[in-house]
């Protein structure tokens, strides 16, 4: 695939902006015991400034592995990733130390990224300080400010991680990785821990921040609905592989991957009926130790046909920014 | 029949205020009650509290928690231990940093079982290898060899509900027991919570923020916010005539897929 490819990939034409993450051909492999364990499985995405792009996937299919990958902080098997036109995993030295600030995330766990005995304010006051060398009482007071934006007291400045409530926690670790305008924004399920009026509440602020700022920023959320909400466009993933990607507003009634549907037919309703069978997904979850010659969707698939055995389904434009790699669409 | 009842129950913390404020209710055979509500609002000192599994710093300062006809507020340690795991077992919120980091999975999910049962290693792994694969994981066998930071957030989670559930307890505590999973895997774990009642007759307290699950599986719900249960009644009550102007702003705020989209503007 070209680059001038890939750069249009599944991007919606009013909403195309400027490159700023370029995912190319990227796989993670982790040796598990001599056998080989394909966490990420060759996967290409572009992230425009000022854009959110929604993430969706099975638990376990390797959402988290390319987020780390994206940050920096795991190297990848193969593949290229480039943040304005640099390809920083390659950077050495003061450069690489330079270009960390470019990068933010809230991990998926948000109290292992805390260490126990640093107090909130001083885990809140570190980026600045460090980056921006802001004197103590200055990053301290504008810690404070941070809180608030995220609906907690600023009181809270002076308490330990295991003080506070799973949601307080994750509200922390947004704030941090917002505190010092990073140009790339990684959020790993960054709400789950959240009631969804204080949910909508920080969605609200991730958008209006990622505008304001002209921010990119990668969404990795469980609910569909949510991340429909909130991305410009969402890529749905499956064993390591991206297998559809559209704008948002195509989701619920254009989709065209199998996988999709089952995902947005396993909702459950607010208003649902109690009596009702749960619609689950049939069939054996997937294994990345064992990754078939075809699409690894096909064992639990309705529309599975003999060619789908055959090869492994690449990525097809079908148009209107909507790419989907199943080969019956 | 009641098999927990919460009476007036204040829980604070070393710094003062009640983290859970004069809490009545109570949890029947065989029933499935929800408690839902604002992040920070108690939850977690609440079903904590039940166990006597509270951090260092937290009392029950006013109340009874009464477990077929025991008060566990004033139980001792031994009596507590006995019915941890076996009678009443718990799902932790943070799975992930519950489990021991240095640690493989599989030795941790066996002491956990064999703490309160006593079984042979086979026929040990024969049932945690069942319960893995009730819960989707594939390769059990892999996951069991694993150190916790080899596993994804809700593979982690996944293992946390199969060790709360191998022993078919009583009475099951879970603690945003599906906030790491998908939604095509929340639905497996959903409809093995409500087997394990079905089935089994087991009873569970289950917090949440999934609204959508909560109505699902509950046959009551309680609503919390700031440290009080602001409203408690049937699912029906709840969900479909909420009282409580918290619980429908709640029941507003749910992301639908066709709902409104965040104004970039
Ligand atoms: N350090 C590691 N060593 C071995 N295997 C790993 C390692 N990290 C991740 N894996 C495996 O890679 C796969 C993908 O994991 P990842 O955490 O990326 O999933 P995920 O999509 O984020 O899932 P979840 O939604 O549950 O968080 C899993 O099978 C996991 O067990
Ligand atoms: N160890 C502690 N010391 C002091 N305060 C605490 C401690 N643990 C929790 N708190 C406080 O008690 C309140 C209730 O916390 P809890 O964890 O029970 O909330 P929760 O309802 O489970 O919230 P979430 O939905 O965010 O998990 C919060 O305001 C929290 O900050
Ligand atoms: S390629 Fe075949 S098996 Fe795979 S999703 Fe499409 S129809 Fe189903
Ligand atoms: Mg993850
Ligand atoms: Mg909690």
């Amino acid at each position: 695939m070209s680059g001038t490819e890939l750069d249009r990939k599944g991007s919606d034409k009013d909403q195309e902006g400027e490159t700023l993450l370029c995912v190319e051909h990227v796989s993670k492999v982790f040796p598990v015991k001599k056998r080989r364990l394909t966490a990420v499985d060759d996967v290409s995405l572009t992230l425009y400034k000022g854009e959110m792009l929604g993430v969706v996937g099975e638990s376990g299919c390797g959402k988290s592995t390319l987020a780390k990958i994206i940050a920096g902080s795991l190297k990848a098997t193969s593949g290229r990733v480039t943040l304005n036109g640099i390809e920083y995993p390659k950077l050495k030295g003061t450069a690489a130390k330079n270009h960390r600030r470019n990068i933010q995330m809230v991990f998926q766990d948000p109290l292992s990224s805390f260490s126990p005995r640093m107090k909130i304010g001083t885990y809140l006051s570190e980026p600045r300080r460090n980056y921006d060398h802001l004197p103590r009482s200055e990053a301290w007071r504008e810690a404070g400010a941070l809180l608030e934006q995220v609906g907690l007291p600023a009181s809270f400045l002076d308490r330990f991680p295991h003080e506070l409530s799973g949601g307080q926690l994750q509200r922390v670790a947004i704030a941090r990785a917002i505190a010092i305008d990073p140009p790339l924004l990684i959020c790993d399920e960054a709400t789950g821990a959240l009631d969804v009026s204080i949910q909508d509440q920080i969605a609200a602020l991730l958008v209006r921040l990622i505008k304001e700022r002209n921010i990119g920023c990668l969404f990795i959320g469980h609910d569909p609905a949510l991340v429909r909400s909130i991305s410009n466009r969402v890529a749905v993933m499956y064993l390591g592989r991206v297998v559809e990607l559209m704008p948002s507003r195509l989701l619920e009634k254009e989709h065209r991957h199998p996988y999709t549907g089952a995902l947005l037919d396993s909702i459950f309703d607010v208003y649902c009926d109690q009596s009702a069978e749960i619609r689950l997904l049939e069939g054996e979850p997937p294994s990345p130790l064992r990754l078939q010659s075809g699409c690894a969707f096909a064992p639990r698939c309705p529309q599975c046909t003999e060619r789908c055995r055959r090869t492994v389904p690449e990525l097809k434009d079908i148009g209107g920014g909507h790419f989907v790699a199943c080969v019956e669409t | 029949m009641n098999i927990l009842e919460i009476e007036h129950c204040t829980v604070c913390y070393k710094n003062g205020t009640p983290a859970v404020s004069d809490v009545t209710f109570a949890v029947r055979e065989r029933e499935i009650v929800s408690i839902v509500g604002e992040s920070g609002s108690g939850k977690t000192t609440l079903i904590r509290a039940i166990l006597g599994l509270l951090p260092p710093g937290g009392h029950v300062t006013e109340g009874k928690i009464v477990f077929n006809g025991m008060d566990l507020v004033t139980a001792d340690d031994r009596t507590l231990r006995d019915i941890r795991g076996r009678s009443i077992a718990m799902i932790f919120q943070d799975v992930g940093s519950s489990l021991d980091p240095i640690r493989r999975v599989g030795i941790q999910y066996r002491e956990a079982v064999c703490a309160h049962e006593d079984l042979t290693k086979k026929s040990f792994f024969t049932r945690a290898r069942d319960m893995l694969a009730r819960m989707h994981l594939s390769d059990p066998d892999r996951v069991m060899d694993a150190y916790p930071f080899e596993l994804s957030g809700g593979m982690k989670q996944r293992v946390g509900i199969a060790m709360g559930m191998t022993s078919a307890p009583r009475l099951l505590l879970a603690d945003e027991p599906t906030s790491a999973l998908d939604v095509t895997i929340q639905a497996q774990v959903v409809s093995q919570m409500k087997e394990l009642r079905d089935r089994y007759g087991a009873s569970m307290i289950l917090v949440t923020h999934n609204m959508g699950v909560a109505s699902y599986l509950s046959d009551r719900i309680g609503v919390m916010k700031s440290s009080r249960m602001v409203e408690f009644g049937t699912r029906d009550d709840i969900i479909l005539r909420p009282k409580d102007p918290y619980t429908v702003s709640l029941l507003e705020a749910v992301p639908k897929l066709g709902g409104k989209m965040y104004e970039r503007n």
